[in-house]
């Protein structure tokens, strides 16, 4: 079986790659043809690997040839987010800045797929270091949504959901600090998993804002995205913020669930403004539930409507200073005009970012200022707190909470200028990054265009497992995470 | 609208040592006075009882580690990625003009 592998999931492709139906060095070559064909149009990748790749599919092959223990991602074709390091490969993040940056060492989620025998095809593209919910930011070119290739794939990790959206790869790492994983995943009609903040290591994860960047997966399903989690999902003592607790296993779990035990709660005056038509495809998404025996409760989360101030604040704050490494000096474009030591700065941070992430680090400037900062950073640390302990109570009555992703299908590309507007994509993911929450989205119909919307489970702390069951038992009653965009249906 | 006026912008400049186009500085106008009018809706919590710091001393602890040499990066591996170098070091422009 070397054919029509885009329709299998990764826990299916890797089953028949142990029992010997299909070579890792095909499939390999099988999704680098995908990779090859698809990117003149679709801009998903940024960069693909087909010596690298190919070459470590053999090894995988002899390793099986051999019967010699085979990792748990064994024939997985894997893309990488670009802000992730893989070691001796180009390192973009987006930006003109990095452009030429090869980075000297593997980051952790890397080496642990690798380790587990996962084949890593590239690199895929976002916005200019994940800043940005339209992937209009990246220095290069928009990846395009697969579904629609005039409308945006969402951002920061747009060309990580184009990519398993179109099946050029079945499983991507990506990064979370807004809601990058989970509206991309929505607006491509993919599951996007959030883990709890410090679950996965962040080691040679290029840092926007610390105390909200997590990396996860994507993927065409949930068990997909479980079993990716089972790898990535350990202590590592390179990141000062990951969590001292043992891998949890995802794969064995997902059916243990009996729903109704399970409330999940819904804040629906938080959700007063959502439009018609993604409020109808929310309502039908509870409609599933309740008939698969869930209880569903009202719950108070209004504080919630401050979350986008919130992280507009801490997120561009932590920019600003996680942003100023990027001087010239160490690494990345130095300005070849520069004269003095002051123009390396001005001229290469002028010449090698773009707009907006220049308008971030001002702001995080600004908010940080001597004058502004009560009034700015730490209201919005206070507030943070606040935010917090509304999810705590919430618990205490519910489950899990239930949100839809992103307020609207996937737009137009270019039809949103006004920045606000364009942050308020994340109006629905952030409050799970401000407080450190497991929060997947996972397909939950279609628009009138035939554009993916997504439905979105948030869970208490750390239970990434639990969450990951909800999201299953819909997956499995509605049947919507395993289609593909036409245009990207055949071989 | 907030009070975000071209002297600001010319002081942030400075302090985030960054130079833009006149198309940037125009939109920067614009779009920063904007969002920092809607960050003004959390001036509609009272938060003068909260003390400062209240979530990073609820949610962090200190993460010590031993303090031992390990696989570091070798030099020439660091200075991979560095575009102007002399005999192993960094090279920039002078800081100080000997007169």
């Amino acid at each position: 079986m070397k054919n029509n592998l885009q329709y299998l999931s990764a826990v299916e492709l890797n089953r028949h790659f142990i029992n010997g139906d299909v070579r890792a060095a095909d499939i390999a070559a099988y999704f680098l043809k995908r990779i090859e064909q698809h990117t003149p149009a679709l801009g998903a990748f940024l960069s693909a690997f087909p010596h690298r790749a190919i070459e470590r599919a053999q090894e995988i092959d002899r390793k099986r040839s051999q019967d010699k223990p085979l990792g748990k991602l064994a024939g997985i074709p894997i893309a990488i987010k670009d802000n992730i390091h893989i070691c001796n490969e180009i390192t973009t993040c987006g930006s003109k800045f990095l452009s030429h940056y090869r980075a000297p060492f593997d980051a952790t989620v890397v080496r642990l797929l690798e380790e587990e025998d996962a084949i890593i095809l590239g690199k895929t593209n976002l916005d200019e270091f994940a800043m940005g919910s339209s992937n209009e930011n990246s220095a290069f070119f928009p990846a395009k949504n697969p579904w629609d290739l005039e409308c945006s794939p969402g951002g920061s990790s747009g060309g990580s959901a184009a990519a398993v959206s179109a099946r050029l790869a079945l499983i991507s790492a990506g990064s979370d600090t807004g809601g990058s994983i989970r509206q991309p995943s929505s607006l491509c009609g993919i599951v996007g998993f959030k883990p709890t903040y410090g679950r996965v290591s962040r080691f040679g994860l290029v840092a926007f804002s610390s105390s909200l960047d997590q990396i996860g997966p994507l993927a065409t399903t949930v068990a997909d995205a479980g079993l990716a989690m089972e790898v990535i999902g350990r202590h590592c003592r390179r990141d000062a913020t990951s969590l001292p607790f043992s891998p949890e296993s995802y794969l064995d779990a997902l059916d243990h669930i009996n729903m109704n035990e399970i409330t999940f709660g819904v804040p629906w005056h938080f959700l007063q403004d959502l439009a018609d038509e993604p409020r109808t495809n929310f309502s039908q998404a509870i409609e599933v539930l309740k008939e698969l025996g869930a209880k569903i409760i009202d719950i108070d989360l209004d504080i919630c409507k401050y979350s986008l101030a919130i992280y507009c604040i801490l997120s561009t704050a932590e920019a600003s200073t996680n942003l100023a490494r990027f001087d010239g000096v160490r690494f990345g474009q130095r300005s070849k005009e520069a004269k003095t030591l002051d123009n390396v700065y001005y001229l290469s941070r002028e010449n090698g970012f773009g707009s907006e992430v220049k308008k971030r680090i001002m702001l995080g400037t600004y908010v940080l200022s001597a004058g502004f900062q009560d009034a700015y950073y730490k209201k919005a640390q206070k507030i943070r707190a606040l935010l917090v302990h509304a999810f705590v109570q919430a618990f205490d009555t519910c489950d899990a909470v239930l949100l839809p992703t992103a307020p609207s299908s996937a737009f137009k590309l270019g039809s949103i200028q006004d920045p606000l507007q364009m942050y308020l994509q994340d109006i629905f993911t952030v409050p799970a990054n401000l407080a450190e929450l497991p929060a997947i989205s996972v397909p939950s119909g279609f628009d009138r265009k035939g554009l993916p919307f997504g439905l979105q489970f948030v869970g208490p702390k750390f239970y990434d497992v639990p969450v990951m069951q909800y999201a299953h038992a819909y997956e499995k009653a509605t049947l919507f995470t395993r289609k593909i965009p036409r245009s990207f249906e055949e071989p | 609208m907030q009070n975000f006026d071209q002297q600001t912008l010319n002081d942030l400049k400075q302090l985030c040592r960054i130079q833009c186009t006149p198309e940037e500085e125009k939109e920067l106008l614009v779009s920063l006075g904007k969002i920092l009018d809607y960050i003004q809706q959390l001036n509609e919590i009272d938060t003068s009882q909260i003390p400062a710091n209240v979530f990073h001393k609820k949610t962090y602890h200190d993460a010590m580690r031993d303090d031992s040499v390990n696989d570091l990066l070798s030099r020439e591996q660091y200075l991979a990625n560095v575009s102007d170098q002399i005999e192993g070091m960094i090279r920039v422009p002078p800081v100080f003009k000997i007169t």
